[in-house]
């Protein structure tokens, strides 16, 4: 009999030979149903070399040919006759096509490495969370769907996600305790929080079991269950021969199971990426593994999740990059383009002069050193992405052949195709019209709807703000090295034009970093500037806005140039009270905490002076915050964890060579058992910084509890630093902080 | 850039008195003030720029000198 019924699309998995889906039907009844699925890719290239293949392909297990049909070429455009081959086992197509590729170099092959629940998802316009309609008949095998529709639009700002229910996981002492050696699991549901001893072992996996099945949650939220929690789970529950009752409603799953993780490169930094654990019919979130949870959490992914098509726990597991090839990916299949297999393109052949004349990335105006009040602040929005949308800038329309000199990139021997538009382009267009949606929506909203748009506005910006760096990225599906080179060349002509029109009407440039500006005119209005900007606007293509006027700004100088300013590293109060700080102590992940509340301490006092006068006047109460830190110091009262400084572990403990704090400290950590990876960080106090024995210089976390005595006089001399740098110029309040005694043991 | 032709320069640094080794140090750090300019130009002898630069730096400084800002 068929069944019909409308709901919420849960989630979706591929288990060979079916796609799973589970749905939360409007009764509230959680179902989980089955579709074969088997993903087209497809082989082009000389008639032979594709019948060639197809003959090899006859009887295999992996992969059977399915026909010749036309598809799109990425790069030209152009229509081309391809072999469509449908993928029996997409996880073993990467290693059959490699060696298809590899037996005759004039094979070409596409769509091949394409998630397959992306690629279930964009056939039938589905999301994560869309709401749908569906039917299926029920067989002894299971739920079989029939048919499935979605009834909104991922694009639609303003959908409403279901109540989930939710149990979260933590470690109850330092990730560095095992837990199976005296750490437990916290895990806590809205009837309550429970303490599970890692010592129980089985004891302990049961009880998980339990509870998982009594509350029946939605989603797992962890803090290091990827890393650690899921791991020991695994393996406890193997060495005990029992089951671990996470998945819900799904078939057995055989998971590896991996402790190591690996350190790559993000745009904030490099960060630790553990190994993935997800669930089947739940999700199991790390937010302690997750870039999306960190700056935008929940709602951030499953705004991610919605507008790239990645099921949530892929989603909140990856890169903004990610999203956005998951969202060319969609548009490709959508538009009958092939999304080629490796990247196969490779740079155009240029000189070492156009080389050097191209790639030079964004411009940099060294501020003047110094204090400067009445300074105007002009960024460009999302500069990178909105000219990738604006000039049309995508890998397939870089330097076409029909639009020779149509669209020249200035200053380079580029162009952009004015006929086609390109994936990239079309992908961000509706980032960025999505993100403006949120901003107008947070203007008339009610409070309440507040955080919830705020948090999807931030995921969006975040992968905006990471697209960039993924056009001249060696693994991106869809970069290139000559859109990289467009998009930095019209990034440095708009912020050239505005300097112009700024200059023109008698402003003063001040700084400019990239995409913003900073520039100094005694009597501007407000209203001048809107029409300077509208200027810009209609120069460019680009929204230039206000960011701020300040009271005052600080532009601090190099630490190895004193004469010399650093671009990155200044604070300023706004004239709405609020203050900018950047590159300073309180903005470093590796300052210890007291040196960072006592740093906010003397910059709270400096954000209640709107001028250059009241700076001055409150430059005693500045040296007095100061000195009654220095007391607290030495008086032995400071909590050894607002001690502890973060590091960041860059090589493996036998690779370090030198006896800095971060070698020292992993040779302690490792005679007492603990290994940490390259990515991961740690923390540690001073105890005794000249002690002749490197060992006895450090003490680090687990053991923080242990520090009986820190070092007072390195951390006064870090304290003096954190000091000096805000009250840099103020020579008033330097000259006597410097000629005060120390307090000497 | 700077760096890479400051380094190109370390035999002829050497050999200066330590007084007009700071001096040369000077000059250098102004070039770098006009970084922004000298990537527009993208001189393949990017010695030619930062001398520009470092003149460029010295006139501010003299006609500083000879007016001083308010």
């Amino acid at each position: 009999m068929i069944r019909h019924a409308e709901g919420i699309l849960f989630d979706t998995a591929y288990l060979e030979p079916e796609i799973h889906l589970w749905v939360r039907c409007a009764t509230g009844e959680l179902v989980n149903l089955q579709v074969p699925f088997a993903p087209l890719f497809y082989l082009a290239g000389p008639r032979a070399s594709v019948e060639g293949a197809a003959s090899r392909l006859k009887d295999s297990e992996v992969a059977q040919p399915a026909g010749w049909t036309q598809r799109v070429e990425f790069w030209t455009g152009e229509p081309v006759p391809v072999l469509g081959v449908r993928a029996l086992k997409p996880q073993a197509t990467v290693g059959l096509v490699r060696r298809l590729l590899h037996q005759d170099h004039r094979l070409r092959a596409y769509d091949v490495d394409i998630d397959p629940a992306l690629s279930f998802h964009s056939r039938h316009g589905l999301f994560p969370l869309a709401r749908i309609a569906l039917s299926w008949v029920d067989s002894p095998a299971g739920r079989c769907l029939r048919f499935i529709r979605a009834l909104d639009d991922p694009w639609d700002p303003e959908y409403v996600a279901p109540e989930f229910r939710t149990m979260r996981w933590s470690l109850m002492q330092s990730e560095r305790i095992p837990l199976g050696a005296g750490n437990a699991l916290r895990v806590e549901t809205a009837e309550g929080a429970e303490k599970i001893d890692g010592r129980g072992g089985e004891l302990a996996v049961r009880r998980l079991n339990d509870l998982v099945a009594e509350t029946d949650p939605d989603v797992i939220v962890s803090l290091r269950g990827d890393q650690f929690i899921m791991p020991w789970l695994l393996e406890t529950a193997a060495a005990a021969k029992i089951p671990l009752e996470l998945d819900r409603q799904a078939p057995p799953v055989v998971r590896r199971i991996r402790h190591e993780g690996r350190a790559i490169h993000v745009y904030s930094g490099l960060i630790f990426k553990a190994p993935d654990y997800p669930l089947f019919g739940r999700w199991h979130l790390d937010v302690g593994n997750s870039f999306f949870a960190s700056k935008a959490g929940i709602e951030g992914i499953v705004e991610m999740a919605r507008v790239s098509r990645l099921p949530v726990q892929r989603q909140a597991r990856t890169s903004g990059g990610t999203a956005i090839t998951a969202m060319e990916i969609h548009l490709a299949l959508q538009r009958r383009i092939l999304v080629p297999f490796v990247k196969d393109q490779v740079e155009g052949f240029r000189t070492a002069a156009e080389l050097l004349a191209a790639d030079k990335g964004g411009l940099t105006f060294y501020p003047p050193v110094g204090l400067w009040e009445g300074v105007v602040e002009l960024d460009y929005h999302q500069m990178y992405p909105s000219i990738m949308a604006v000039h049309n800038v995508s890998p397939e329309t870089m330097n076409c052949r029909c639009c020779q000199g149509q669209h020249p990139v200035p200053g380079t021997s580029h162009h952009s195709c004015t006929r086609r538009r390109g994936l990239v382009p079309d992908a961000l267009h509706g980032l960025l019209t999505k993100r403006l949606k949120y901003k107008a929506l947070l203007k008339t909203c009610s409070p309440e709807d507040r955080p919830r748009y705020d948090a999807r506005a931030t995921a969006l910006k975040w992968t905006l703000v990471t697209t960039f760096g993924y056009q001249g990225f060696h693994n991106a599906k869809f970069g290139l090295i000559e859109a990289h080179e467009a998009i930095t060349a019209w990034g440095r002509e708009s912020l050239l034009i505005a300097k112009e029109v700024f200059e023109r009407a008698g402003y003063q440039l001040l700084h400019a970093l990239t995409d913003s500006l900073y520039v100094l005119k005694p009597g501007h209005t407000d209203v001048e500037i809107s029409a300077l900007c509208r200027e810009v606007q209609s120069r460019t293509g680009l929204t230039l806005g206000i960011e701020g006027v300040y009271d005052w700004i600080s532009f601090l100088p190099s630490k190895t140039h004193s004469t010399l300013s650093v671009a990155t590293r200044y604070f300023g109060r706004f004239a709405n009270g609020d203050l900018k700080v950047r590159g300073i102590k309180v903005r470093q992940h590796s300052t210890p905490p007291f040196l960072r509340e006592a740093q906010e301490g003397f910059l709270a006092i400096m954000q209640e002076c709107r001028s250059r006068a009241e700076l001055e006047a409150a430059a005693p109460r500045l040296r007095a915050a100061c000195t009654e830190r220095v007391r607290l110091l030495w008086s032995g009262k400071a909590a050894p964890h607002t001690l502890a400084i973060t590091a960041q572990v860059s090589q493996d403990v036998r690779q370090y060579r030198s006896n800095s704090p971060v070698a020292v400290v992993l040779r302690i950590l490792a005679a007492r058992g603990i290994s940490v990876s390259a990515g991961q960080t740690v923390r540690y106090v001073i105890v005794d910084q000249k002690n002749v024995d490197p060992l006895q210089r450090y003490l680090p976390e687990p053991f923080l509890d242990q520090v009986r005595d820190y070092d007072a006089r390195a951390y006064e001399l870090m304290l003096r630093d954190a000091y000096d740098e805000v009250a840099v110029h103020f020579k008033s309040a330097r000259a006597v902080m410097h000629s005060q005694t120390t307090f000497d043991d | 850039m700077i760096d890479s032709v400051e380094a190109l320069f370390a035999p002829y640094r050497r050999a200066l008195r330590k007084e007009d080794q700071e001096r040369l140090d000077r000059l250098f750090n102004m070039a770098r003030r006009q970084t922004a300019a000298g990537v527009m130009q993208s001189d393949p002898d990017p010695f030619r720029t930062i001398a520009l630069s470092m003149l460029l730096e010295l006139l501010r400084q003299v006609e500083e000198r000879d007016d001083p800002p308010r």
